[in-house]
């Protein structure tokens, strides 16, 4: 049952990551490889506050969302002079020197040895502890962000995304201001992977640099590039097939060291078979240019 | 002072290396316009693929080597067949295929991994000899990675100089559909740079085998520093490529010289934005716009 719960708990993380993303990746069109890097940022900035402050933990979260966006912005400010693959390379680059900077500035993040005993989240005076408490947590957690996203996609911010991604010179001749537009895109699917950041390291109250890595960048990149991308059933789609493809191989009986290895072959595979035949994911609208 | 002239030397040979990794990608890139990612896959594979043959098989170094590189060829047109064909076939857009060539890295490194197992594996060997030229200690290994290194990279550069057929690789990467117009095989270029790419990861691969061992995840760092020495260095031109590999060899030395080797990723990434936001086409390049790319 725990098992379960705790699957639970993981998805209810990887949600608010897969659709803040895709604000950029879906609907910009902006594929970028460093959606960890703020995801973790979210998480130390959080867990920081709590164990090296003490501060309130909503005040903390919305202390560590501020800070992922205000890096977001300068990162964002950089990136986008770029498109397309000069923009991912200078993600990527951001992406690495965000978890070199994790890892080696042990005076501010304790490096490679992590932060651990982050205080549990305490609700009306109870303390949360079991994994059906934090799968009721990331339920409600799911159920204030997901819908505020969800507003973003139908906004007109979001329609004048998608003109940029569709055709930026025809959209900014229809006067949409595309630096602004892409930078707040950009500022706002980081602020939000804040939100899970800090999810994550409550839920297991210890974080080190190694969650927050250029693979696992990548792979929440891959999930909205399996399940699709520019509407909202695309990356719940490839958060299922994602978290719950290594788990069914756990029950066909492969060893775990194996069912480790075959679930990243098998979804290298899928990812290489899928842009040949589907580029736009499973159930995606937007097709990667 | 010592430490330095050491630190500079090192960085020297590891520059013939990253120069030879450099030049690989960076020949697929000018002229498939094809972000390969599963280069580092490749790399790995010759990696075990080297040390196969070395220690299983115990045929001595420089056989395994030669058969290393030469199967790395045939394994790049393989992945032109496999891989990259299909999709220049259905004009796909060069988004998708940089996601599908992560794929296979992806695919590549696990298997393996499921073969080999994860750990870090080394080839026994006799402790290297070491020369001494005034302050500065070298062994006979890095010396041979170093003449291997600059002749390799100098050969291709003559070829790539002086050969038609070489000269049309950057004409395919501006206009591939005018190749069979000029009368050339369009697929067989296309699958002979593969070939030689991947070769010329597989010189590497086995050198870095050989002095500090393999294990199936190495092979993104390497894909990185080869991308990282390309687009710092300038994707146009050939010697532009090694000047990146260079600067990039060189800089880390310094860093590991001036502060300590655990900050040299972050002077990787640093000079790959810093070049991409001050000068986007590169240490050496012509006058082109970023649009262009």
């Amino acid at each position: 049952m725990n098992y379960i719960l705790h699957i639970l708990v993981m998805i209810g993380i990887y949600l608010p990551l897969a659709y803040s993303l895709n604000l950029a990746v879906g609907f910009g069109g902006l594929l970028s490889v460093a959606h960890a890097a703020f995801y973790g940022i979210g998480a130390y900035a959080y867990s920081l506050l709590l164990t090296g402050v003490g501060m309130h933990p909503l005040i903390a979260l919305g202390a560590a969302i501020l800070i992922t966006a205000i890096i977001a912005l300068g990162t964002g400010t950089i990136a986008l002079r770029f498109r397309g693959d000069l923009f991912l390379f200078v993600t990527l680059g951001f992406q690495m020197i965000t978890f070199v900077i994790l890892y080696n500035w042990v005076g501010l993040t304790r490096g490679p040895y992590g932060i651990a005993g982050i205080p549990r989240p305490v609700v009306f005076g109870l303390t949360l502890r079991t994994p059906l408490q934090y799968a009721v947590l990331a339920a409600v957690v799911n159920a204030l962000t997901l819908p505020l996203l969800f507003a973003l996609y139908r906004s007109p911010f979001g329609k004048a995304l998608k003109a940029l991604r569709e055709n930026e010179t025809a959209a900014k001749a229809l006067g949409i201001n595309d630096k602004r537009i892409f930078i707040q895109a950009f500022v706002l699917a980081a602020a939000f992977a804040a939100i899970p950041g800090a999810l994550y390291a409550s839920y297991v109250t210890y974080i080190d640099p190694t969650s927050f890595t250029l693979k696992e960048s990548i792979f929440i990149a891959a999930i909205l590039l399996l399940g699709g991308a520019g509407n909202r059933i695309g990356p719940l789609i490839g958060v299922l097939i994602m978290l719950l493809l290594p788990e069914g191989l756990r029950f066909v009986g492969l060893p775990d060291a194996m069912a480790h290895n075959m679930r990243e072959i098998i979804y290298g595979l899928m990812l290489a078979v899928l842009m040949y035949l589907r580029p736009q994911g499973i159930a995606g609208e937007y097709r990667m240019g | 002072m010592n430490l330095l002239l050491q630190l500079l030397a090192n960085g020297l040979v590891n520059a013939a290396l990253f120069a030879m990794l450099a030049v690989g990608f960076g020949l697929v890139w000018r002229s498939l316009r094809v972000f390969h990612l599963a280069y580092g896959g490749l790399f790995v594979i010759s990696g075990y693929t080297f040390r196969t043959l070395a220690v299983r098989v115990g045929w001595p170094f420089w056989a395994s080597g030669l058969a290393t590189v030469f199967l790395a060829a045939i394994m790049g047109w393989l992945i032109e067949l496999a891989l990259y064909r299909p999709f220049y076939k259905r004009h796909a857009a060069s988004g998708t295929i940089l996601i599908a060539s992560m794929g296979v890295l992806v695919m590549l490194e696990n298997a393996v991994a499921m073969i080999f197992g994860n750990e870090l594996q080394t080839v026994p060997r006799s402790m290297a000899s070491v020369l001494e030229f005034g302050p500065v200690r070298l062994t006979s290994l890095q010396l041979w990675a170093f003449g291997i290194g600059v002749t390799t990279v100098s050969v291709l550069w003559l070829l790539v100089r002086r050969l038609r057929t070489f000269k049309a690789l950057w004409a395919m990467g501006d206009q591939p559909e005018l190749i069979p117009v000029l009368g050339l095989p369009l697929y067989r270029l296309r699958a002979m740079v593969l070939a030689i790419g991947t070769a010329m990861a597989a010189i590497p691969a086995c050198v870095i085998t050989l002095d500090l061992g393999i294990d199936p995840f190495v092979g993104m760092s390497y894909l990185l520093i080869a991308a990282v020495a390309v687009l710092a260095g300038g994707v146009d031109s050939y010697g532009g490529w090694v000047t990146g590999a260079v600067t990039l060899a060189v800089l880390q030395s310094l860093v590991v010289w001036k502060f300590s080797a655990r900050w040299m990723d972050l002077v990787t990434f640093g000079l790959l934005v810093a070049m991409l936001v001050f000068r986007p086409s590169g240490l050496v390049a012509g006058a082109k716009r970023v649009e262009e790319y």
